[in-house]
């Protein structure tokens, strides 16, 4: 091969890259023009890969094709359980209406169990965007039948059910304790085995060492169709089919319950209530975008859109009850 | 066994366009080019690039462009190993013990060659494995539990005690060592915080790139500063001659990549497998099978073993994501995602209802492997010239190197000074002979090990028998039991032996 | 020997420190429990520092002793604190700057007598890195005042 051929390659890659690479326009911000008017950035506080990762780039995504932006950056702050990047968000970049950062319940749940000293209220709430109902699986072979099997046997004694799920603290154990304190059994006694992640908590009900699992809904959905998996309920209303039938809610089992793994944007703290206001223009209009929708239906999530003073209401209220299970649960410190 | 032929040449016939052709050799060469940038795997390499995919009506050309930019990234990361001893991913860790050394020594040409060919060639074996036995070692790796897991980790970790040194006392201090900085971080099964003494980004735990670039990169530089005085600025001339491996190399390399890929494999295609493991234990097993080679100074087989487990391991997580539709690493996650994109759902029905699609994939990730061979051999002679740098300008740029690839890793001054502090003790611990091998495994072994026991207590409710009460965890442990003893055997009848004449 | 004896002595008091901090985690000593495998390696780790301590010489590989008799101490010394100077410099200074000046010091101090060269090189370095991932990979590096 040439040191010609392979200067033209590298020149095609740059070209590509040259192409993938959004513009770094950057200037002062002109309240006359709609945001943004220069190169926005979204932290997305955990992995590539990872459910807020994967939001922030399909809204990075839906933002690029509408047309609505000047450049959106996605960079990633790994770290426990979002935290690392809420407090770098809050004390970096305080008054930037450029930076915002992905978020959502989970990291509610992060900030209890680490005992993080930076609340989700010293941020900027701009919108909830969607949400993914929660699901309980158990084993094709087990002998839970229904979601009334499993909520009897919790009732009678919550150890002798063994559930995997994510990370300590995160919305599936949330849910379990949730679960056991509507039965009116104590959180502390449920067996909650902790994964790293979808995939691993799946490993572990299909090899039989667990009775029962919770995750997103997407996580099980194949297994549930494939025959390997009982679907039991799932923690809030859905319309997509899994296996041919709308999933039943906890709800309708007789658990008086409600909660579902919602996702928001955020800005830093700090910011004017016009900014704010501009920014939420901004994102709505993203949102009611087909390029959004459509990634909406891709990533078969469920939109969920709140913004302003109910958003800030309903951040509170999630707020208030997340402390409650963590404290119930008796986990982090 | 003729259904699969056919079907992968299916599978060819979908791939093999020029305009396919061309979007590998863009993959590959746009991977390489990432990946040898520090703090950048191949995960975060496909989640920068995944949004062009959305740009393609047809699956087939972002798998090819995938493929090829996975394959590259996977083997950038290798290049940096070798070349300037910091490891960009945990996989290839193993690989910049030898690497390194290899190249000081003016073989980086044959580290760099072995590397490749031995991606390519475990690339191979393990997408054939993959093509003929996905399905049985998908319903094997689901069986296992916890325990089995642990049993399995005390397997692998009484196969690699043979890393440790001549000094019972230092080895085994250094492996503690390495235990304790594994545990720094919150607790996967409790939220709690351990041994982070109120530092929030000790948080999310030491990650063991930055334990590795502190010890291997950071370490050998202050070992080079300190006998600065008493030794003259040597350049190691590269090795003359045109080929890449001479017929030696590639004798040493062979049986390496063999059983490189044989390791890496299984580990693979087990859901909480993962590189690391299998990478070391290919390390271990070479040093083993030929203990009087140059080991320490630059043996080939250390470097071709470990990039073969590496590689095949990548093949092997192909097995639960496809055919279980369980991602079990970061790029396996963003793989599920790009294939949603495309309506393609991973799972137990895959291969029946898209078969076409996931014949395609592997016939792309086939190509991927013949493309970054055809590119990066001739670009080692490129690579290479990177010793020529006289050595002082070569230690402060690989200083450079190694803290820019810990803060773009984690974004934080904090690990970038955690990492200096562990390259000064790794300084100490080569002045001292404590073995540096050890504290790599410790911070591997010791949490994957404790959280798997852990799974499998809380789920029993701290009943040990857990541990005895199925088969394949017994046969484990009796295994991981034969591997602790039997290097012992020899020693230990010679010592019965002259017992009885005493 | 002091030398050894002095880093026995570091090691046991990481072993102490680590001991005492892992007996606040958690509640108890259950084998499930998030104390007992970080308390146990502390312990192992201080029981191998104090055998370390009683023969700080067993089994020394040759090449050991032969380095600590030709050590010149304040070469590395000052490199570390040069190193820590920039992981400091990283977020006062932005990246580049920070960068161009810890590689131009570095290469002094590691025996490199072409300051004129070493410049150049180092200022080329800290922009373009700086600039192929701030603008090419969206990794965000620190900037320091003047965004660079």
């Amino acid at each position: 091969m040439g040191s010609r051929a392979l200067i033209g390659g590298v020149l095609a890659v740059l070209a590509l890259v040259a192409i993938i690479a959004p513009g770094g326009a950057s200037g002062g911000d002109d309240a006359s023009q709609p945001y943004p008017t220069r190169q926005l950035e979204i932290m997305a506080p955990a992995a590539p890969g990872g459910g807020w990762d994967t939001t922030a780039r399909a809204f990075q995504q839906a933002s690029r094709d509408a047309g609505l932006d000047k450049g959106v950056e996605v960079f990633n702050v790994e770290g426990a359980g979002g935290t690392l990047g809420l407090s770098e968000l809050v004390s970096k970049s305080s008054g930037d209406p450029y930076q915002l950062m992905m978020t959502g319940l989970v990291m509610l749940g992060a900030i209890e169990t680490n005992g993080s000293d930076v609340p989700i209220t010293r941020t900027t709430p701009i919108a909830t965007l969607i949400t993914e109902a929660e699901a309980i699986v158990v084993p094709a072979d087990s002998k839970y039948r229904s979601m009334e099997d499993l909520a009897a046997a919790l009732k009678a004694d919550p150890g002798s059910v063994r559930v995997a799920g994510g990370s300590a603290g995160g919305a599936d154990q949330l849910l379990l304790g949730e679960i056991a304190r509507v039965l009116g059994v104590d959180p502390k006694r449920t067996r909650y085995v902790a994964h790293s992640g979808g995939g691993e908590a799946n490993a572990a009900i299909l090899s039989g060492s667990v009775d029962a699992g919770i995750s997103g809904l997407g996580e099980f959905v194949d297994q549930v169709e494939a025959g390997k998996m009982r679907l039991l309920a799932v923690s809030s209303p859905v319309e997509a089919q899994v296996d041919g039938k709308v999933p039943p809610t906890i709800k309708d089992a007789g658990v008086d319950l409600e909660l579902t793994n919602w996702r928001m944007l955020v800005a830093p703290p700090g910011l004017e209530d016009a900014e704010r206001e501009r920014i939420t223009e901004y994102v709505t209009k993203v949102l009611e975008s087909p390029a959004w929708q459509e990634n909406v239906e891709r990533y078969d999530w469920q939109p969920f859109v709140k913004t302003g003073r109910e958003l800030d209401d309903f951040v509170a209220s999630e707020q208030r009850r997340v402390q409650q299970v963590v404290a119930d649960l008796g986990i982090g410190k | 066994m003729l259904v699969l032929a056919a079907n992968l040449l299916d599978g060819f016939a979908a791939v093999l366009t020029p305009q396919n052709l061309l979007l590998a050799a863009l993959g590959v060469t746009l991977g390489t080019l990432v990946g040898v940038l520090p703090g950048i795997g191949p995960a975060l390499t496909i989640a920068l690039l995944l949004p062009i995919t959305f740009n393609f009506e047809d699956p087939v050309g972002a798998f090819i462009l995938f493929a090829g930019i996975y394959a590259g990234g996977m083997y950038g990361g290798s290049t940096t190993s070798i070349l300037l001893n910091t490891p960009g991913e945990s996989a290839s860790v193993a690989t910049a013990i030898e690497g390194f050394e290899m190249a000081r020594r003016g073989r980086g040409r044959a580290a760099l060659a072995t590397a490749a060919i031995g991606s390519f060639v475990a690339g191979t074996i393990g997408i054939v494995a993959l093509t003929l036995v996905a399905d049985p070692v998908a319903s094997l790796a689901v069986k296992f539990r916890a325990e089995d897991y642990f049993a399995l980790t005390l397997l692998a970790f009484a196969s690699v005690t043979a890393l440790t040194s001549s000094s019972l006392v230092r080895g085994f201090a250094s492996l503690c060592v390495g235990l304790l900085i594994g545990f720094v971080g919150i607790d996967q099964l409790t939220g709690q915080s351990r041994l982070t003494f109120s530092v929030d980004q000790l948080g999310n735990g030491v990650d063991i790139v930055i334990v590795a670039v502190g010890l291997f990169a950071v370490g050998e530089a202050l070992h080079m500063a300190a006998k600065l005085r008493s030794r003259p600025d040597e350049l190691v001339p590269t090795e003359p001659g045109g080929s890449w491996l001479s017929k030696q190399d590639l004798r040493r390399s062979w049986k390496p990549w063999v059983r490189g890929a044989g390791i890496g494999f299984p580990f693979g295609a087990l859901p909480a497998g993962g590189a690391e493991v299998p990478t070391f234990l290919s390390y271990a097993t070479e040093k083993k099978l030929a203990p009087d080679r140059e080991w320490g100074e630059g043996a080939i087989e250390g470097v071709a073993g470990p990039e073969a487990a590496n590689n095949a391991s990548f093949s092997g997580t192909l097995v639960p994501l496809l055919t279980l539709g369980i991602p079990t690493s970061a790029t396996a996650a963003i793989m599920l995602a790009a294939f949603q994109i495309f309506n393609l759902q991973p799972g137990p029905e895959l291969f029946e209802t898209n078969s076409e699609l996931v014949w395609t994939l592997i016939a792309s990730l086939y190509v991927g492997n013949i493309m970054l061979l055809a590119l990066n051999l001739p670009l080692i002679r490129v690579w290479v010239k990177v010793l020529e740098i006289p050595r002082a300008l070569l230690y402060a740029g690989i200083l450079v190197f190694g803290t820019l690839g810990v803060y773009s890793l984690s974004g934080s001054v904090v690990e970038v000074l955690v990492m200096y502090a562990i390259g000064v003790m790794g300084f100490f611990m080569r002045r001292f002979d404590f073995p540096i091998a050890p504290v790599i495994l410790g911070v591997i072994l010791g949490p994957l090990m404790e959280t798997q026991a852990r799974r499998a207590l809380t789920a029993s409710g701290d009943d040990f028998s857990v541990f005895f009460s199925r088969p394949l965890t017994v046969i484990l442990l009796i295994l991981a039991v034969a591997a602790f003893v039997i290097p012992h055997l020899p020693a230990l009848k010679k010592r019965l032996a002259f017992g009885e004449d005493d | 020997m002091t030398g050894a004896r002095v880093f026995g002595g570091v090691l046991l008091a990481l072993g102490v420190v680590a001991f005492v901090a892992t007996l606040g985690v958690g509640d108890g000593w259950q084998a499930s429990g998030p104390r007992l495998a970080p308390a146990v390696s502390a312990a192992a780790l201080v029981v191998l520092a104090l055998a370390f301590l009683v023969r700080p010489g067993e089994k020394l590989a040759a090449h050991v002793t032969e380095a600590g008799e030709r050590t010149h101490w304040p070469t590395p010394a000052l490199l570390v604190a040069l190193l820590v100077g920039y992981a400091l410099a990283l977020d006062l200074l932005g990246y580049a700057l920070a960068t161009a000046i810890f590689y131009w010091l570095a290469t002094w101090l590691l025996g490199s007598r072409s300051p004129v060269r070493d410049v150049a090189i180092a200022v080329a370095l800290g922009v373009v890195t700086s600039f192929v991932f701030s603008e090419w990979l969206n990794v965000q590096l620190p900037t320091g005042p003047w965004g660079l």
